[in-house]
C-alpha cells in the first residue's frame, strides 16, 4: 500500500508535464505507419526554409480510427489534418466537416495525374474536400510453387480448378466473413467483368447487376468444383492469408502490402501478382482504396495544414516516402522512372488507373447487407435471389440517407 | 450533537468522494446522453428536438429485434456455463489442501489477459487449417470424416465457441468473488455441519450456498451485465456473422453511432440497454435479498 | 474434507485438467511468440519453438517507429532521402513510454479506488448513512450501461475539464467505473465482521477512520485485495478508454501501442508474432501484481478465522 503510493508519487515527478515550443503546431491524425516518415520529412522542409512549423503525427492507426475521428468531431476536438479511409469521405464532405481545398487543388500542376477516382471520392458538389493521399491497391497474389502461371481468364481458372480439386490441392480462397476484405478482393473482379455495387453517383443500388451475378455465380462454381475450402463462406482475413501463407493455398485476393508481408515467408511462397480480371480477361479491374487528406474543419492552422498536403503531393512525399515504403503513388506521372516501383508494385500501379471505389454517404451500413450477401451465396445459396434481395435492402438504406 | 446525528453526518462525508465521482463522470454523461436520444443529433451543428422518433426508428428496425433476441440467448447460455465453472473452481480452491493457492493463480489467469488479445489467440486456434483446438476436436470425431470442421458454420456454433472462450477468460473473476465470500464464512458453521453428520453436499448445499448469497448475488449480477453488453468477443470473432446471426445489442449500438453516424438513434439504444439492465438487476437484488 | 481422503486422488486429477485446459492457450501465446513466422502459421502445429527467435520482444521494446519503416524497404536505406530528426517523436523508445504511463493510471486508480470504495462502502453498512439504500442502487448504475455509448457526452466534459490527454482524466474514469463492484465488494466484506468489534473500539473512544484502519480494514483484507487486482483488471487492460482520449504520442498507453505494432501497416495484416509477444508484455505486471498480493490473500484467510 505504502509502496504504491511512493511508487505513483515518484512516477508522477518524472513526468514532464508541457512541451514548450514557440514554433506553430500542426496536429495530424494518421492510419499508416509510413506517415511518421511523411511528418519527419515535412518538418525538415520547414525547418530547411526557416519556416516556424512543427508537425505532429498522432499515429492512430487503421482499426477504429473511424470511432476516434467521429469522437472527436462530435466534441470538436482540434485536428488540422486527418488520413482518412477513403470510403468514409463522402460522407465527412457531405456534412460539412471539411474545410474547401478545390482552389489549392487545381491550382496544382499534377491536377489532372491525381487518381480519378480517388479525387471523385474527395469531392462533393463539386468542391473537393480531400486530396488522395495513399493507396492500398488490391489484386490477386499467387504461389509460384504450386502455381506455376496464374490464369488470363474465367475459363482458365475454371480448368486450373478442376486439375487443383483433381489433386486434392486448394486453389483459392477469400474470406466471406470479412465485408472489407469481399469489397476490397471481391467486387473488383466482378468490376472487370462490367460489374457494378453502386451507381456511380452513389443512388442506386446495383449489387444484382448481371455482370455481378456472374462473377458470384463464377466464385460459387469453383467452390462446386472443390478447389476452394467447404466453409469459406466463414473465413475471414487471416484464415486465408495463413493458409497462402503456410503454402497450402495457390492464390488469393490481397494488396500491394502483401509484396513486404511475404518477404518473411519465402520456405513456403514464391509470390507473383497479377490484375483482377473478367471473365474473357480482357479488362482489369482493383479496389482503390487507401486514404484520403483533408483539413477538418476543427483545425486550428488552415495554411500550415495547406503546406503539409503540398508536400505529402509532392515528388518528394509521394516518391522519397510513400513509395520508398511500399505504397503506390498517387500520381500517374510518378509511376515512370520511380526507382522504388519494382515489377511487383506496377501490377498494382497500374491496376490503379483502372481500379474502382465506390462513391456513397452510407457506405458502412451498406457493408450489413454486403457481408450477407457474401455469407450466403457462398454457403450455397441462389445467387440471383440473395441479390435481389441484398440488394432492395441496399437500396433502402440509400434512400434513407445519413 | 446526538452520537447518531454524528454519524450520518460521518457516513455523508464518507460517501461524498463516490458520489461526486459518480455524479461527475456517469450521471452527468448519462443524464447528456439521454437529452442526445430525443434529438437529431448532427457530428456538426444545431441538434433538433425530434421526441421519440429515435425510438420509434429504433423499434422499428429488424436488425434492433435481431440482436435483441441474439443478446438474450447469449446471455442465457453464458451465464450458467461462467458459473459453474467459477463455483466448482471456487470451491476446489476453498480446500484445505495443499496447492489451492497455485490453483486459484491458475485459474485467475486468463481474466488479466486483454480481452482483444485473448479474441485474436481464440480466433487463432479455432481457425479451420491451424488451429489447435479444431486439430483436436476433429481428432475427438467432430466435423465428420472429411475433417472439415469450422465452428463459425452456423450461429449456434460460433455461439458456443465465443460462449467456450467467455467461460475460460471470465470465470475466474467469479472464482475469486466467490473465494472472497467463501473465506468470509466462519469454520464454527462447517463444524456445526459436521457435527451434525452432514455429508459434504449436504453442506455445501446447506451452509455453503446460503451464506455465500451476497458474492452469488455479484457475480450473476456482473455476469449478467457483462454478457448484456458483449461486444469486443463478437466484433473479433465472428464480426456478427454468419449472416447477422450472432450481431451484440452492443455491436448495433456501435454501427448505429459511429459507423453509420447516427448519434440520436445509437444514444437511444444505450438508454435502453440500460432500461433493460436495470430491470434484470433489481429482479436479482430482490432474489437474492436476505437478512445475512 | 479430511474424513474423505480417499478422494484426494479425484480432487487432485480434477485440478490438474482443469490447469492444463486453462493453461493451454496461455501457453500457445507464449510458445507463439518465441517462433519464426515459417513456423508460426503451419500445418504441422509445434508444441515448443524448434527455433527460438526474440526478433517480436525486441520489435516492441525497442520499437522506433521510423526504424521499421526503413527495415521492410528491402535496399540499404543509407540513401535515404529524408533525414530523422527525432525531437517529437519518440526515438527507439519502444513501449517503454507507454509502460510506464499504463503503470501510472493503473497505480493512481487502484490507490484511489480503495479509498474511495473503502470510505463508500463502510459508509453504506456499518454506519447508520441517511438514504443508504438509495445511494448503493445509485453506486451500481454504472454497470447497467456500455461505457462506448457514453464516450461522446464523456468526450465534452473531459474537454471542458482540461482532462483529455492526462492521466487524471483516465483515472478518475476507471476509479468511476470501478466503483459499482469495489462499493459492493467492501460491501459485502464490512458486512461480514461483527458489529461488536466495532462497538468496543468506540468506547475506546476510536474515532470512525481510526476504526476503519485498525479494526474493520484488517478483517477485510480479502475483499480489499479482490478490489485491488480488479482496479488493476479495469485500467491496465482498458482499450477504447485510452485509445479515444489520448491524442498525444508521449500519453499513449501500453495496449494502444501494442495493438499498432501488431495490426501493422495495412487494414488487414494481423502479425501473429507481435501480437502474441506484445500480449505477453501487457501480461507479465498483472501477472505479477497478482502473484505478490496472494501472500496477503493467505493472511486474510487467517484474519478472518478470529473467533469472536
Amino acid at each position: 500500500m505504502k509502496l504504491l503510493v511512493k511508487l505513483f508519487l515518484i512516477s508522477l515527478t518524472i513526468l514532464p508535464f508541457a512541451k514548450t515550443t514557440s514554433a506553430e503546431e500542426l496536429i495530424i491524425w494518421s492510419r499508416g505507419g509510413w506517415s511518421d516518415w511523411m511528418v519527419e520529412g515535412f518538418n525538415k522542409k520547414m525547418a530547411d526554409e526557416g519556416k516556424d512549423i512543427v508537425a505532429i503525427n498522432n499515429l492512430i492507426g487503421h482499426a477504429d480510427f473511424q470511432v476516434k475521428f467521429t469522437a472527436a468531431l462530435a466534441a470538436g476536438e482540434r485536428v488540422d489534418v486527418a488520413n482518412i479511409d477513403l470510403i468514409n469521405v463522402p460522407y465527412y464532405a457531405a456534412i460539412g466537416a471539411l474545410e474547401d481545398m478545390t482552389d489549392f487543388l487545381k491550382s496544382q500542376p499534377y491536377y489532372d495525374q491525381l487518381n480519378g477516382p480517388m479525387l471523385a471520392l474527395g469531392s462533393y458538389d463539386g468542391t473537393h474536400f480531400a486530396a488522395p493521399n495513399a493507396a492500398d491497391v488490391s489484386g490477386y497474389v499467387y504461389n509460384k510453387k504450386l502455381m506455376p502461371n496464374p490464369p488470363k481468364d474465367w475459363a482458365e481458372m475454371t480448368s486450373m480448378c478442376e486439375d487443383f480439386a483433381a489433386r486434392g490441392q486448394l486453389m483459392m480462397a477469400w474470406p466471406s466473413k470479412s465485408y472489407g476484405g469481399m469489397i476490397f478482393t471481391g467486387m473488383p473482379v466482378a468490376w472487370a467483368n462490367g460489374g457494378s455495387w453502386v451507381s456511380k453517383d452513389g443512388k442506386t443500388a446495383e449489387l444484382n447487376h448481371p455482370k455481378t451475378v456472374e462473377w458470384f455465380k463464377h466464385y460459387q462454381n469453383l467452390i462446386n468444383i472443390g478447389c476452394v475450402p467447404e466453409n469459406v463462406d466463414v473465413w475471414d482475413w487471416p484464415d486465408k492469408q495463413d493458409g497462402f501463407l503456410a503454402g497450402d493455398i495457390a492464390m488469393i485476393g490481397t494488396g500491394n502490402f502483401m509484396i513486404n508481408v511475404v518477404k518473411d515467408h519465402t520456405e513456403k511462397v514464391d509470390a507473383g501478382f497479377t490484375a483482377f480480371m473478367g471473365s474473357d480477361g480482357s479488362r482489369n479491374s482493383a479496389f482503390i482504396g487507401g486514404d484520403l487528406i483533408a483539413i477538418p474543419v476543427t483545425t486550428g492552422a488552415k495554411e500550415a495544414a495547406l503546406e503539409y498536403i503540398e508536400y505529402v503531393l509532392s515528388e518528394a512525399g509521394q516518391i522519397e516516402v510513400y513509395t520508398k515504403n511500399g505504397g503506390i503513388p498517387i500520381r500517374a506521372d510518378l509511376f515512370e522512372g520511380n526507382p522504388y516501383l519494382t515489377d511487383d508494385h506496377m501490377v498494382f500501379a497500374n491496376a490503379s488507373t483502372v481500379g474502382d471505389v465506390p462513391y456513397t454517404t452510407v457506405y458502412q451500413e451498406l457493408m450489413d447487407p454486403w457481408q450477407v450477401a457474401n455469407q450466403r451465396i457462398f454457403a450455397g445459396e441462389d445467387v440471383q435471389t440473395v441479390l435481389d434481395e441484398q440488394n432492395a435492402i441496399m437500396q433502402k438504406i440509400i434512400d434513407a440517407g445519413h | 450533537m446526538s452520537r447518531l446525528r454524528k454519524e450520518q453526518l460521518v457516513g455523508l462525508l464518507m460517501v461524498s468522494p463516490a458520489l461526486i465521482l459518480l455524479a461527475v463522470f456517469f450521471l452527468y454523461p448519462l443524464v447528456n446522453s439521454f437529452y442526445m436520444s430525443f434529438h437529431k443529433w448532427p457530428l456538426f451543428g444545431k441538434p433538433k428536438w425530434v421526441g421519440l422518433d429515435n425510438y420509434i426508428f429504433m423499434f422499428q428496425d429488424e436488425r434492433f429485434w435481431e440482436s435483441l433476441k441474439f443478446t438474450f440467448v447469449y446471455t442465457l447460455t453464458v451465464t450458467p456455463m461462467l458459473f459453474v465453472v467459477a463455483i466448482g473452481t471456487a470451491l476446489l480452491c476453498n480446500a484445505k489442501a495443499w496447492g489451492t493457492t497455485f490453483f486459484r493463480s491458475i485459474y485467475f489467469l486468463p481474466v488479466v489477459m486483454s480481452f482483444a488479445t485473448a479474441s485474436y489467440v481464440w480466433l487463432w486456434l479455432y481457425s479451420e487449417m491451424y488451429g489447435v483446438i479444431v486439430y483436436a476436436l476433429e481428432f475427438f470425431g467432430f466435423g465428420g470424416e472429411n475433417k472439415n470442421l469450422n465452428v463459425w458454420k452456423t450461429g449456434t456454433s460460433s455461439m458456443w465457441a465465443v460462449n467456450a472462450m467467455v467461460t475460460w477468460k471470465f470465470s475466474g473473476i467469479q472464482m475469486i468473488i466467490l473465494i472472497a465470500g467463501l473465506q468470509a464464512i466462519r469454520d464454527d458453521y462447517y463444524e456445526a455441519s459436521k457435527l451434525m453428520g452432514a455429508s459434504r453436499w449436504q453442506t455445501i448445499w446447506n451452509v455453503t450456498l446460503p451464506l455465500l448469497r451476497p458474492s452469488i448475488a455479484l457475480a450473476l449480477i456482473l455476469s449478467i451485465a457483462g454478457s448484456i453488453q458483449a461486444y469486443e468477443q463478437f466484433v473479433i470473432m465472428t464480426r456478427g456473422g454468419p449472416s447477422n446471426s450472432t450481431k451484440t445489442l452492443v455491436m448495433h449500438t456501435v454501427d448505429m453511432g459511429f459507423d453509420y453516424f447516427k448519434l440520436g438513434p445509437a444514444a437511444s439504444l444505450g438508454v435502453i440497454i440500460m432500461i433493460i439492465l436495470f430491470v434484470l438487476t433489481v429482479i436479482q437484488l430482490r432474489l437474492f435479498r436476505k437478512n445475512y | 474434507m479430511r474424513r474423505y481422503s480417499s478422494d484426494w486422488y479425484w480432487y487432485y486429477a480434477i485440478n490438474y485438467t482443469l490447469v492444463i485446459i486453462i493453461i493451454f492457450p496461455i501457453y500457445w501465446t507464449l510458445i507463439s511468440s518465441f517462433k519464426k513466422p515459417s513456423e508460426l502459421i503451419t500445418s504441422e502445429p509445434t508444441f515448443y519453438p524448434h527455433d527460438l527467435t526474440l526478433q517480436y520482444y525486441d520489435q516492441i521494446w525497442n520499437f522506433d517507429r521510423l526504424k521499421r519503416l526503413q527495415d521492410t524497404e528491402s535496399e540499404d536505406s543509407e540513401s535515404s532521402g529524408v533525414e530523422i530528426e527525432s525531437k517529437f517523436r519518440l526515438d527507439g523508445e519502444g513501449v517503454k513510454r507507454p509502460f510506464m504511463n499504463s503503470a501510472i493510471v493503473s497505480a493512481g486508480t487502484i490507490i484511489l479506488t480503495i479509498i474511495v470504495c473503502t470510505l463508500g462502502g463502510y459508509a453504506l453498512t456499518v454506519l447508520n448513512t441517511p438514504l443508504k439504500n438509495f445511494f448503493f442502487l445509485l453506486v451500481i448504475l454504472p454497470i447497467l450501461i456500455p461505457g462506448i455509448s457514453l464516450i461522446i457526452p464523456l468526450y465534452k466534459l473531459l474537454k471542458d475539464l482540461g482532462l483529455t490527454n492526462t492521466h487524471l482524466g483516465l483515472i478518475l474514469i476507471h476509479t468511476c467505473g470501478m466503483l459499482p463492484l469495489g462499493i459492493f465488494m467492501m460491501r459485502n466484506a464490512f458486512n461480514s465482521i461483527p458489529s461488536s468489534l466495532r462497538e468496543v473500539a468506540m468506547l475506546e473512544g476510536s474515532s470512525e477512520l481510526k476504526i476503519i484502519t485498525s479494526v474493520m480494514l484488517p478483517l477485510a483484507i480479502p475483499g480489499l485485495l479482490t478490489v485491488m487486482v480488479f482496479a488493476m483488471y479495469v485500467s491496465w487492460n482498458d482499450y477504447i478508454y485510452a485509445f479515444i482520449f489520448i491524442n498525444s504520442p508521449e500519453n499513449t498507453m501500453l495496449n494502444i501501442s501494442l495493438m499498432k505494432i501488431a495490426l501493422g501497416g495495412s487494414q488487414f495484416e494481423m502479425k501473429w508474432g507481435s501480437l502474441t509477444a506484445g500480449s505477453i508484455v501487457s501480461f507479465l505486471p498483472i501477472i505479477i501484481f497478482y502473484t505478490f498480493l496472494q501472500q496477503y490473500f493467505v493472511r486474510g484467510v487467517t484474519g478472518s478465522a478470529v473467533k469472536e
